[in-house]
């Protein structure tokens, strides 16, 4: 199966890095979305479908912890799996995140191998 | 918690991330830090019981060897020159990342900045080198001599 896939990160570098990442994972994508912020993704979920969303935390306009509080109020959104991919390491954040619902965290630096996993374990692929 | 900001925890945090994200690996340097007009500089802010703001200090023309290894190009691709100040900042925001849980350890709650490309003259470089309150590492990947710097406020 393939997937459509939302990355969501203010640094066009760390988009195009995710990308590469999940292409040398091995996981089929059929499309990729980008974003720079959670305002920009908001806008994209309500018009695309998309299987998966990842992450960054600390952006402009709308932050990650933003985006994942408007999608888990909207019923056509509240279920599509969010996977944070930050840089910050606070474990009471994690936990937060966590708690709201966000799948898994993945803290940069990071290896394609993360993503592999991330999608046998929350896509089955 | 002001001691905990010291040249080992610099040095492993970018060190880690240099290896892990560009397949570099660090010394440190003995190099003396001087300002240089054509070194590009990504600082970053962080706030929480100690606060203060990190600075990524790269010669322009490693900033392009960073972005080719941290993007899978060839050193020659022309797209390296606009995403080279990308490259510097995310790499910050790693350090950034990786060094504020070495000093708070990671059930501290604080807050990370947006990283940003700055331009200091020469008295302002200088002026950071001096103060008291600021770790200075001077590292090198046996090609390319780079400087990380800490200052708290």
């Amino acid at each position: 199966m393939a997937y459509r896939v939302l990355i969501v990160d203010d640094s066009e570098i760390i988009r195009n890095i995710i990308k590469k990442a999940i292409n040398i994972s091995g996981v089929e994508v059929e499309k990729y979305f980008e974003a720079p912020n959670g305002s920009e993704a908001l806008n994209l979920l309500l018009s695309e479908w998309v299987d998966i969303v990842f992450t960054d935390l600390n952006m402009p306009v709308m932050n990650g912890f933003e985006l994942v509080d408007n999608m888990n109020t909207q019923d056509l959104l509240k279920d599509i799996p969010v996977i944070v991919v930050s840089s910050e390491q606070s474990s009471m954040k994690i936990e937060d995140l966590l708690s709201k619902g966000v799948r898994e965290y993945i803290k940069k630096p990071f290896r394609p191998e993360h993503f592999k996993t991330i999608f046998q374990k929350v896509l089955g692929g | 918690m002001l001691n905990k900001i010291n040249d080992t925890i610099l040095f492993e945090a970018v060190s880690q991330v240099f290896e892990e994200a560009v397949f570099a690996l660090l010394e440190k340097s003995e190099d003396e830090i001087s300002w240089d007009p054509d070194t590009m500089i990504a600082s970053m802010n962080f706030k929480g019981p100690l606060s203060g703001v990190l600075y990524l200090c790269v010669p322009e023309e490693y900033s392009i060897e960073i972005a080719a290894n941290l993007l899978g190009l060839e050193p020659d691709n022309e797209e390296l020159e606009e995403k080279k100040s990308g490259a510097i900042k995310e790499l910050l925001n790693m350090v950034v990342g990786i060094f504020i849980n070495k000093v708070y350890g990671e059930s501290q709650a604080y807050h990370l900045g947006i990283p940003s490309m700055i331009e200091l003259s020469q008295s302002e470089f200088s002026k950071i080198l001096s103060n008291s309150q600021a770790k200075v590492l001077c590292l090198d990947d046996f090609d390319n001599t780079f400087s990380l710097m800490a200052v708290v406020k």
